[in-house]
């Protein structure tokens, strides 16, 4: 069974339309994908610009998690930057481009898409890609962020430009649907409509969706289970109070977001030694996080993550050679220890907090599961020595602490926007 | 203390049970502070000193994980008589709980006391739904299943294994179990085991054995995997109707407690309203996840337990994985005592979060 929460424009707001199929409904998003492909790139990135002003000014929509991350990366400016990252120019994707031999890029067709439920805001990153570039969507949304999800393209639906474009005249060419993870017919009607394929997800969901039927052209792009780490030089642990202050700040708000589940949260901290000690920083650090803490009450608890909490202090605190910093309450955690080793991620704001003799010696520790490092190196040559032994091991991201949740191109070594369009060609004289 | 664990139990009211414990756990805290730089370290950083112990919930408790990873004791290596384990279903490692003699003596007089309260005193024909292998007299380690075992066999006058090991599968020896009929038939016997193993191999084998047993006065005692046991669709209601239709005995004489082998000597059976309680010697306490603070009737939490009984190890106060509910105090329609609980689950992992959900992966494993 399919639940149905928005389809060729259509919201389902009690989420109790269920359907054996989809099959039957896709006509009428093959009309919306008409209508998509007849808009201007241009009146695109307009209604894009005033989606996320609308997104801000929404009160409801403001409160959700991530929000404030996907309104900034909408703005014309930014998702402009994104365009030409991946075409160039943005002539590419309305005409054919060069002399004689000529280039276009085409949408591919259907784009479907396995969204993960750790970040809620994760599936409109992944729509608004594919459906610049002129493809039809359908998301399979995990049932926790319907809401969420509702809520968000309620307020696109509601955007408007002064040509006239609305987000409800592009919703007609997207379906947000569920079915449980385990429904082999549905996962497989899905895979086999798709030209392009997004699966966000762990191990155990990549592996699943990848092995479904597909379609011989279809391409594929996966999204799977990623680590992020920090790091600081001597220089910047031993920065004036000031400026060392804030960029434990901007670590702290790293941690915080997403509850730490996402592939871009940082779970341990590298110091080198020379700055400040472990444990001052520790003690900076917990300030820090006592802030945030009030500012934004933990939502949401997980028993077994708690559970996982209460063992790693209690582990800390045994051991002779580690330390805990914490409040009673499982909120946030900083454990203190001397092995130089990549942890595993605890979540729910917790974080491993370790003393290197150099960032070189974290190098051995990459692989290519390590998506994020937060780098607080105030030498751009050391910066740029490091970023680039890190990512030669398989690191796709090097960014400055406060910045590793914001979605960029490439994501995961890949310039997402080129992948979801066929470069086609058309030669004839001048 | 001895006074304490022999007498017969439940029979203080809550508030006059912290009261005593109190001064008690916090002593047996400070020693074990004394003796070990690691416990002295965990307990400062986790909690106030113990001379600040405003009540018993200020112990900050050990998270029972911590048995499987440390070797935490609180004696001197050469007072250790025997080591038990967990049986390491969950993680693939065992806990390791070092017992010496003082703690042995009070952990046998701690379980007669509080079983007698259920099952009577008197000493009476045993079968052990179980192997004797897990039993060994001569063994330095001793799993929970053989631990448990040892602990009820007390109330055994004598006592005869049900089942055979063959390349570590149990199977039940119906001749055996026969020939315990014909020489105890009439009279009131206890029998002991593993649930798990109880309804995936005993009854099983029993039923399609035609195996049919007459023990009107049986008692039933069992505890352990019902993680298992819930996947499968057993609830305890189930469990029981199909043990006691074995047996010939009423379903109220098949008795579930909850215990492990972090805190042996201390069992929570399921008294005659369905409730398990807290010995006077003992003490629950169920912990919201998040906050930590003890939350009161109704409120499902961590379940903790607290006891007087070790001196070998730190179990003063334990924190479990299991998900727990405390029901009532000191008002249990059966009369007993303080804390009355339910046991309600494992904490089990949510499902997958996305693409954070990976582990740390050492370089060699990508290659």
């Amino acid at each position: 069974m399919i639940e149905i929460v928005l389809f060729a424009g259509e919201f389902s707001e009690c989420g109790c339309t269920n359907v054996e199929s989809i099959k039957p409904l896709m006509p009428a998003l093959e009309q919306g994908i008409d209508v998509l492909r007849g808009v201007k790139k241009s009146d695109i990135l307009d209604l894009f610009q005033q989606y996320s002003e609308d997104l801000i000014k929404d009160e409801a929509a403001a409160t959700i998690e991530g929000v404030a991350f996907i309104a900034n990366w909408l703005r014309k400016s930014n998702f402009n930057q994104l365009v030409e990252k991946n075409f160039h120019t943005i002539e590419y994707l309305e005409a054919f481009v060069g002399d004689k031999k000529r280039l276009k890029a085409q949408p591919r067709g259907i784009v479907c898409h396995w969204i993960a439920g750790n970040v809620p805001t994760l599936g409109l990153f992944s729509l608004f890609q594919s459906m610049f570039v002129g493809n039809g969507n359908i998301l399979r949304v995990p049932q926790k962020n319907h809401d969420i999800m509702r809520a968000l393209l309620n307020v696109f639906s509601r955007t408007i430009i002064s040509s006239g474009l609305s987000g409800a005249d592009l919703l007609k060419s997207v379906g947000v649907i569920y079915f449980d993870k385990a429904d082999a017919r549905a996962n497989e009607e899905l895979s086999e409509l798709a030209d392009a394929r997004i699966v966000w997800g762990g191990e155990e969901a990549v592996k699943a969706i990848t092995g479904l039927p597909r379609r011989s052209h279809c391409e594929d792009l996966v999204f799977g289970p990623k680590y992020s780490f920090v790091v600081m030089d001597a220089d910047a642990a031993g920065r004036s109070s000031g400026d060392f202050t804030r960029a434990i700040r901007f670590l702290a708000s790293d941690v915080i977001l997403f509850d730490q589940a996402a592939c871009t949260s940082p779970h341990v901290l590298f110091v080198e030694k020379g700055g400040r000690s472990v444990q001052e920083i520790g003690e900076v650090l917990a300030e820090e996080f006592r802030k945030l803490a009030k500012r934004f009450p933990k939502v949401g608890v997980d028993q077994y993550i708690m559970t996982r909490i209460i063992n790693a202090r209690a582990e800390h605190a045994l051991d002779p050679s580690s330390s805990v910093i914490c409040p009673k309450e499982n909120d946030w955690t900083i454990l203190i220890d001397d092995k130089l080793q990549l942890e595993e991620p605890i979540e729910s704001r917790t974080i491993f907090l370790k003393e290197v003799d150099s960032l070189q010696d974290i190098i051995p520790l990459i692989t290519r599961k390590v998506q994020t490092i937060g780098c607080s190196v105030d030498e751009k040559e050391k910066l740029i020595a490091f970023a680039d032994a890190a990512t030669l091991h398989g690191v796709a991201r090097c960014v400055e602490f406060g910045q590793m949740h914001l979605y960029d191109n490439p994501w995961d070594g890949m310039l997402v926007m080129s992948r979801l369009v066929s470069w086609v060609t058309l030669y004839y004289g001048d | 203390m001895s006074e304490l664990i022999s007498r017969d139990q439940f029979a203080v009211l809550q508030a006059k049970k912290e009261l005593a414990l109190l001064p008690v756990l916090a002593q047996q805290v400070q020693d074990a502070m004394a003796f070990s730089p690691a416990l002295a370290k965990f307990y400062s950083t986790m909690g106030p000193d113990p001379s600040a112990y405003a009540s018993i919930s200020d112990i900050p408790p050990i998270p029972v994980a911590m048995f499987k990873k440390f070797d935490l004791k609180t004696c001197p290596d050469e007072e250790i008589t025997r080591v038990l384990q967990s049986s390491a279903t969950t993680t693939g490692t065992p806990s390791r709980i070092a017992i010496n003699k003082d703690t042995s003596f009070r952990q046998a007089k701690a379980l007669t006391s509080i079983l007698k309260g259920f099952i009577g005193g008197n000493r009476r024909p045993m079968l052990v739904i179980d192997t004797e292998n897990v039993n060994k007299a001569d063994a330095d380690t001793l799993s929970a299943r053989g631990a448990a075992i040892r602990g009820i066999s007390q109330f055994g006058k004598t006592i005869v294994y049900a089942m055979d090991e063959v390349d570590g599968e149990l199977f039940l020896n119906a001749d055996r179990v026969a020939q315990f009929q014909q020489d105890h038939a009439g009279e009131e016997i206890l029998v002991s085991g593993f649930t798990f193993i109880i309804w995936t191999r005993f009854v099983t084998q029993a039923t399609d054995a035609g195996l049919s047993l007459s023990f009107a006065g049986a008692k039933i005692v069992h505890s352990g995997g019902w993680k298992k046991l819930t996947a499968q669709a057993v609830t305890k209601e189930i469990f029981s109707k199909g043990v006691s239709a074995i047996f010939d005995v009423a379903p109220e004489n098949v008795i579930d407690f909850y215990g492990m082998v972090e805190q042996l000597g201390v069992v929570f059976l399921d008294c005659e309203a369905g409730h398990k309680h807290a010995p006077d010697f003992a003490d629950i306490i169920i912990r919201d996840p998040y906050t930590m603070e003890e939350n009161g009737p109704g409120q499902s939490g961590l379940i903790e337990i607290l006891n007087v009984i070790p001196t070998s190890y730190p179990g003063q106060a334990i924190i479990t994985e299991d998900i727990g509910e405390i029901v009532g105090i000191d008002d249990c329609p059966c009369g007993r005592k303080g804390k009355y609980f339910e046991f309600r689950t494992r904490v089990e992992r949510a499902e997958t979060r996305g693409c954070g959900d990976t582990f740390a992966e050492r370089r060699q494993d990508t290659s």
